[in-house]
């Protein structure tokens, strides 16, 4: 049963093909590890299938719909959330309030007579507790550390309650404290029976949260399988490291 | 005394104004020169519904921001396939056009002659004639502006508007359709213009399309940004420098040939002084 | 010794001479004008031609008079602000505005706090109240010359191109309303909005029905252009105007032609006025040399005690009663409404300079240098 999948999934840039043709499925309840080179279309793969870029062709498989056309808002209907690589935070908005844009009401009307419910606080806080947070929740998001940034950018998606998650590089350039506070976040959620797709170069990472490894190489499938299977895989060595 | 009040009216009706594009622009970061436009609808409304329909100022008012709303709900959808700078030219154009329609549609709105004989408000036989008894009710409208503003700034709606300042995709990522709440917050913003308008037009007691201009809006935009954006407190701070430092500098004492020059050059001074020393303007929590 | 009582005597007098004057109860004019900005030559018209009046005052009058001026910009909003401090902080007994828009704010301003307002303002409506005058020539007088004009030169058919501004919609709204019931057919009726400066569609529009003359209403320099394009599209001398031909900076372009002007100050101002603050009136300045004076001779017939000020009412009831009064702009009159009636004049451009039509010397010294 896969919770995410694509079919014959394409993306050209002007030309550029950054998928070609990719098949493959994200099963429910899982953490896959996506790896591959620089530019073999990872990133591609989370913005087209976040709908921040559209696709060329093909289709995405969430929730069981077939999709030739994904908006960014209905991911979330769709029960996806979403990390960035370079930490999207709102700069300008409080730690708090960053958390709770996930959490407040979607529609315009009705959020105009929303303000902060105690409800939301309070898982907030205990959201905010869990990354050492708390303390920092009314400093500007601009303010924190690099670090910080990271932990807040994953625990905001958290906060949406979705039940597939993408994340992309969220230990990229982490002390080895804040790597370990993510890990125990995602293997929080993989109790909790979420799906995640976790994009990640530390294989060590890899072998210890995933479940399953897809290898992606110039937007095409490479191999796939379990973590130890995979990472001695000939041609993913080759890809990878050049051997 | 009387010219405190004078001057206290006119702060209310442009603090308002400020508050309103301060909405937009601190909060959205839509960077909007149409609000001279939905401010001349309010004004036009109220004095031709009192002068000619003889309805009270009040019925008038809301007539004139339902019908800023509906104005703003076209020119919002019509201003949403722009970005940037040319957001910005094209909501220029839109103050231009109602300038135009105002100048030309003589038979409705008298052209550049403008109405005169509008009177003031009233409340059953309680007519708003003195000034003080016209800021009273000038400044209980400054203080229910001010009220919506600080709620819409602290509710999830303002927090949404933040973030679609500054990162629409992430906004849409979590859910928010930010075409929606661009649309929303215009119309608001429109309508307290359009309230600001009817209030400059009892005030007056005469209005004519002059004050509608672009220049205007330049006047707004400065205000906002010298106050700061993104802060109603920066907002009113921006309007009571701007309107009430050039009345100030008329009491400086030059001679008579130089005075009102002078006292130009002394505003510019002061206002670049200001800008240099803080560049997000007074209050500012956000910079354009 | 002998000599000192008359020293004694002359000391004293000079000595207490200024502290009499000072004693003199104060009236005080506020001028709102646009003393900076894209109006402000007009403003600066006003205020020295205000000034210019005060300087030439008899010495023996029974109150000192005062100018406070104060700059509107030409906005509405400054002009709230700046009528509010005459009023209120300068405590003036009269103001002056120039322009329509500015006459619109101050007129009901003024009416509520009974202070008196001259307006230099061709609407009309600026005149309402007791306490607002217009001193300027009103657009029906102007056109009531202009369509007797036509008739006596036999002008069947006319094309209006104007500028949307205030005082020419005044204008515009006057001539279609003074042709009614006359033989004078209008054949075209085009507004230009202000900021254009291409005309060349509008007078092809207007020339295709090939009207006798063409009246054209614009501020320098749109009148100018409008002029030139007309002659290009071969358009010469059937072109007249009201007002806009004497706003021109280049009059010379109009040689040969006539046209209808507001009343024109005597030659003996205009030279006076140039020689004092080498540049020529501006549109507003006699009006306001009159006004000063008028408001001063209003004030000497309503006081009857040289301590104490007349009041309002008074001064305004005497202003209701100036008849014929001996302007610079002529034989002056103002009639129930405020208005200052003054005469409308048809004007012929000579080298450059207006002159009168009906009177055979030059307005303005012509060519005297």
């Amino acid at each position: 049963m896969s919770a995410l999948a694509t079919d014959c999934l394409c993306k050209n840039f002007l030309g550029v093909q950054a998928l070609r043709e990719l098949s493959i499925e994200f099963a429910e309840g899982q953490c896959t590890g996506l790896i591959g080179p620089n530019g073999s279309g990872k990133s591609t793969l989370l913005h087209v299938a976040s709908g921040l870029v559209p696709m060329s062709d093909g289709a995405i498989i969430l929730s069981k719909q077939r999709l030739h056309c994904i908006k960014p808002h209905q991911i979330l209907k769709y029960g996806m959330s979403r990390t960035f690589q370079d930490g999207r935070l709102i700069g300008q908005m409080s730690v708090l309030d960053n958390l709770l844009l996930a959490m407040a009401e979607r529609k315009p009307f009705r959020a105009l007579f929303q303000f902060r419910k105690n409800e939301d606080l309070a898982r907030a806080e205990e959201m905010l507790r869990r990354v050492s947070l708390w303390d920092k929740k009314d400093v500007l998001a601009n303010g924190l550390s690099y670090g910080q940034r990271k932990l807040l950018e994953i625990t905001r998606a958290m906060a949406t309650g979705a039940d597939t998650y993408l994340l992309d590089e969220p230990f990229s350039g982490l002390f080895p404290e804040a790597i370990e506070i993510i890990a125990g976040l995602i293997e929080d959620m993989k109790k909790k029976g979420k799906t995640i797709v976790l994009i990640e170069h530390s294989m060590d990472l890899i072998t210890r949260l995933c479940d399953h490894v897809i290898v992606m190489d110039a937007g095409k499938l490479l191999a796939q399988g379990k973590p130890q299977e995979v990472l001695h895989n000939a041609d993913v060595l080759e890809a990878y490291l050049g051997k | 005394m009387d010219y405190l009040i004078n001057l206290s009216i006119l702060f209310s009706i442009y603090g308002i104004l400020a508050i309103s594009l301060n909405l937009l622009i601190g909060y959205t970061g839509l960077v909007s020169l149409a609000q001279a436009a939905f401010y001349g609808i309010g004004a036009y409304a109220a004095a031709l519904l009192m002068t000619k329909a003889h309805m009270g100022f009040f019925p008038a008012m809301l007539c004139g921001m339902g019908l800023s709303a509906c104005a703003a709900l076209v020119i919002g959808m019509v201003l949403s396939k722009f970005r940037g700078d040319y957001y910005m030219i094209a909501s220029a154009g839109c103050t231009m056009i109602v300038y135009n329609v105002l100048m030309s549609w003589r038979e409705v709105t008298n052209g550049a002659i403008g109405i005169f004989g509008v009177p003031r408000p009233a409340i059953g036989d309680f007519v708003f004639t003195s000034n003080l008894a016209f800021l009273g009710l000038a400044a209980a409208f400054l203080v229910l502006v001010m009220l919506a503003a600080h709620l819409i700034a602290s509710s999830s709606f303002g927090r949404v508007l933040k973030t679609i300042r500054e990162d629409e995709d992430v906004a849409r990522i979590f859910g928010y359709r930010p075409l929606h709440y661009k649309m929303l917050i215009f119309v608001i913003s429109a309508m307290m213009a359009s309230m600001a308008g009817s209030l400059f037009a009892v005030y007056l007691m005469f209005i004519d399309p002059s004050t509608f201009k672009l220049v205007e809006n330049v006047f707004l935009l400065a205000i906002i940004i010298l106050g700061g954006l993104a802060d109603n407190r920066g907002a009113l701070l921006g309007t009571l420098i701007l309107i009430g430092l050039p009345e100030l500098l008329r009491f400086t004492g030059f001679p008579t040939e130089i005075a009102a020059q002078m006292q130009k050059v002394i505003y510019g001074l002061l206002l670049i002084v200001l800008m240099f020393l803080r560049p997000q303007g007074i209050l500012g929590k956000f910079r354009i | 010794m002998k000599q000192f009582p008359v020293i004694f005597v002359a000391a004293l007098a000079v000595l207490t001479f200024p502290a009499f004057a000072a004693d003199k109860p104060v009236v005080k004019i506020g001028v709102t004008a646009p003393l900076t900005g894209d109006n402000a030559h007009l403003g600066d018209g006003l205020k020295n031609g205000m000034s210019m009046a005060k300087e030439d005052l008899r010495a023996d009058t029974k109150y000192d008079y005062q100018l406070v001026f104060e700059d509107d910009g030409m906005e509405a909003k400054r002009t709230a602000a700046t009528t509010g401090k005459l009023i209120n902080v300068d405590k003036v007994d009269a103001i002056m505005s120039i322009s329509s828009g500015t006459g619109g704010v101050v007129s009901p301003i003024a009416e509520s706090s009974k202070v008196i307002h001259f307006g230099l303002a061709s609407a009309q409506s600026v005149a309402d109240g007791d306490y607002n005058f217009i001193h300027w020539t009103p657009p029906s007088e102007e056109v009531r010359t202009l369509v007797s004009t036509l008739e006596k030169k036999g002008i069947k058919t006319i094309a209006l191109l104007g500028l949307n501004q205030q005082g020419f919609m005044a204008i515009r709204d006057e001539i279609l309303k003074q042709i009614e019931g006359k033989n004078i057919k209008v054949t075209s009726d085009q507004i230009i909005n202000p900021g254009e400066k291409d005309f060349r569609t509008a007078i092809a529009k207007a020339k295709a029905d090939n009207p006798d003359l063409y009246v054209v209403t614009f501020f320098s320099p749109e009148i100018e252009i409008v002029t030139k394009q007309m002659r290009e599209a071969g358009i010469k001398d059937n072109i007249t105007s009201i007002e806009a031909f004497g706003l021109s900076s280049e009059p010379a372009l109009f040689n040969g032609m006539w046209y209808v002007d507001a009343a024109i100050a005597e030659s003996d101002f205009n030279e006076k006025f140039t020689a004092k603050y080498s540049k020529a009136p501006t549109f507003g300045t006699p009006n306001s040399y009159d006004v000063f004076n008028m408001l001063v001779n209003a004030y000497e017939a309503a006081g009857t005690d040289s301590n104490v000020k007349p009041s309002h009412e008074d001064v305004v009831k005497k202003l209701h009663e100036i008849k014929d009064y001996d302007g610079v702009l002529g034989s002056l009159t103002v009639d129930e409404k405020g208005v200052v009636l003054s005469p409308a004049a048809v004007i012929v451009m000579k080298d450059g300079k207006p002159v009168s039509e009906n009177a055979p010397e030059a307005v303005e010294p012509a060519a005297a240098q």
